[in-house]
């Protein structure tokens, strides 16, 4: 922990072993839900890994997490899978998102 | 054995996108080196990097992960997308292997990438292992690795 101080981090990402029982976990929901909000404190920002379900996003979303990754969103992608989500530049326009959807739930 | 695959270029990155919790808009990728073995199919980095550190080859992966993030992120940039955050693993060994910094810089100079974009991901672990003078000398340094993000993985920091 004392490594956060004395390095030049930015952000942190919180393993997917403290993820897996949110939210029902009452050890996991505390556990993220104060690193959380210690990462904001020392002004970092926060990635979730490994989100697997509605319920898990859902909680993060609620305790303030940043950005996620893991199976519910994406499993990993090629290079020519991740250039399906991205926008063209327009000029100088925002930077290149796209709202992203499981190919499941766009054919649903 | 990992030696020839890196020869043949049998190693290959995927991405794991990252997104934003509220808006699920992808906002950047995290790169994952696959190693694909002609009998066993594609190997996880976590099934060979053990090894690879141990014969010696992981600052030769690292470097070639490092440098295909940065030819895949202006291949993007070229083809008129929007540019995106890349974060890409490094260890400690890697880190403390002499040479790391300029590495890095050769990559971003040759691929003209802009290092805001990168972030260098590392595990808590890993901090403790490089010393306390490492992440600040490059940070301090006018090195393009000194532009790049570093994060780490809460995974350890609970130990």
């Amino acid at each position: 922990m004392s490594a956060l101080q004395r390095h030049p981090i930015e952000e942190i990402k919180i393993d997917s072993s403290f993820i897996h029982g949110l939210p029902d976990n009452a050890q996991n929901a505390s556990f993220v839900s104060a690193i959380v909000a210690m990462a904001h404190k020392l002004r970092l920002r926060v990635v979730a890994v490994g989100v697997e379900k509605e319920s898990q996003l859902r909680y993060l979303r609620a305790v303030g997490c940043e950005q996620v990754q893991g199976f519910l969103l994406s499993e990993p992608l090629s290079a020519d899978q991740v250039t399906d989500h991205l926008v063209r530049r327009p000029g100088e326009g925002p930077r290149g998102v796209v709202p992203f959807q499981r190919r499941d739930a766009a054919t649903a | 054995m990992l030696e020839e695959a890196l020869a043949h270029r049998r190693f290959e990155l995927f991405y794991q996108p990252i997104f934003d919790a509220t808006s699920r808009r992808l906002t950047g990728v995290e790169a994952l080196v696959r190693w694909t073995h002609p009998q066993l199919g594609n190997v996880p980095a976590g099934d060979f990097i053990l090894v690879a550190e141990q014969t010696g080859i992981l600052c030769e992966i690292g470097a070639w992960v490092f440098d295909q993030a940065c030819a895949q992120w202006r291949s993007w940039i070229g083809d008129g997308f929007g540019p995106i955050d890349v974060s890409v693993n490094v260890s400690a060994k890697e880190m403390r292997e002499p040479g790391f910094v300029e590495r890095l810089d050769a990559s971003v100079k040759r691929h003209e990438v802009d290092p805001r974009f990168f972030t260098l991901e590392l595990k808590e672990v890993a901090l403790h292992q490089v010393g306390t003078w490492l992440v600040p000398t490059l940070h301090d340094s006018r090195s393009s690795a000194s532009h790049c993000r570093w994060t780490t993985s809460v995974r350890d920091v609970l130990r």
